[in-house]
């Protein structure tokens, strides 16, 4: 499955790219980073949007994981900012 | 004898689907990923090290996910049945003794799946025909033989003209279309990556040029040489067969192969739409 090992790649690759980045520009925010790779994942899933129905649904599925996750990180900075807690 | 051909090599130069193989990589990207976290987290103390374990977890899991996607049916086994299909088809083309091209129907002309139909004449008269001007207006008697979905077709003035209606590998790309592609090379080219890129892996690129009646779709990094069909001088290369099928559906007419020429890994389809 050509179209698949090229979804993988290219979300590897821009994966990479980003932490190389945000590393050398000196961000050490959990968030931050959490938050391109969220939005990598769903930029290079829309650019994939012929993949068939059933991938798609698998992606959609991912999508709900990864969302959720970035809500808890912001949970958390939001404690941070209320009570002052760091965890 | 000499339209039938046996594609029983093609079937033993595929290679089959190997099994797991997202399930794997997925695996080595979680272990990897989740040990670069333990490690980056606990003794190196880096956020950059540990988002880049995350990520790899991230990436484990779309690979997981990927490989639920992926077809179950092998390949050789799609091979072994379309032979088995084709040769049929041969069969009956060479007992008819047709040598005219085959009109690639819509769904909506054939109330079933898209379909080929194959005239017996060899120099069939348009007007008479069931996919001509007269079916679309009506009162035509092959109108009807063709929603009967008959493999059989009788039509003409006096019902003595026959052709057969018979099913291509493009005649389940209707299953695969959510929705009725539109009739512009734009939507074409969508519809046809969707298929041919997203769902069937075949090409790497797609590109519809020209207007309706005549459009030339050029395919590009066609993955695989596909085994011929049975009766390709009549039907095209599989792949034609898939791209005037899903052409019929989105025009909504038929359509027919006018040529079809290969240059390395690209593929180059002139249809024509009546």
């Amino acid at each position: 499955m050509v179209a698949y090992d090229l979804f993988l790649i290219s979300l590897a690759i821009v994966f990479a790219v980003t932490t190389a980045l945000l590393s050398v520009l000196g961000a050490e925010r959990w968030d931050l980073y959490y938050g391109f790779y969220l939005m990598e994942y769903l930029a290079v899933s829309t650019l994939f949007a012929f993949l068939n129905p059933r991938a798609r649904t698998v992606l959609n599925r991912i999508t709900y994981i990864l969302i959720p996750g970035f809500g808890v990180i912001l949970a958390l900075k939001v404690a941070e900012i209320l009570w002052g807690v760091r965890l | 004898m000499g339209l039938r051909r046996r594609t029983s090599k093609n079937v033993q130069r595929t290679s089959g689907h190997v099994s797991g193989v997202y399930t794997q990589v997925g695996l080595a990207l979680l272990i990897a990923g989740l040990g670069l976290v333990v490690v980056a987290l606990f003794l190196l103390n880096s956020v950059p090290l540990t988002s880049l374990g995350s990520a790899a977890v991230i990436l484990s899991l779309i690979a997981f996910g990927l490989e639920r996607s992926t077809p179950r049916l092998s390949p050789r086994m799609s091979l072994l049945l379309m032979e088995a299909g084709q040769d049929n088809i041969a069969a009956l083309v060479e007992e008819m003794g047709s040598h005219s091209k085959a009109f690639y129907l819509p769904s909506s002309m054939t109330k079933d799946r898209p379909r080929a139909f194959i005239a017996a004449d060899a120099a069939p008269d348009f007007s008479s025909l069931p996919t001509g001007p007269a079916y679309r207006t009506g009162g035509q008697a092959g109108m009807k033989a063709l929603s009967q979905r008959r493999l059989i077709v009788h039509y003409g003035s006096d019902g003595h003209d026959t052709g057969i209606l018979v099913a291509t590998p493009g005649s389940g790309i209707a299953s695969l279309l959510e929705e009725r592609p539109g009739p512009t090379p734009g939507e074409l080219e969508a519809a046809l990556s969707k298929v041919l890129l997203g769902e069937l892996d075949a090409a790497r690129g797609v590109i519809v040029q020209g207007d309706t009646p005549s459009l030339t779709v050029r395919l590009s990094g066609v993955s695989a040489e596909a085994p011929a069909l049975a009766c390709q001088e009549l039907l095209g290369s599989p792949l034609a067969s898939i791209v005037a099928s899903v052409a019929a559906e989105a025009l909504d007419r038929p359509v027919v192969i006018v040529r079809e020429e290969r240059h390395g890994d690209s593929v180059t389809i002139e249809l024509d739409s009546l």
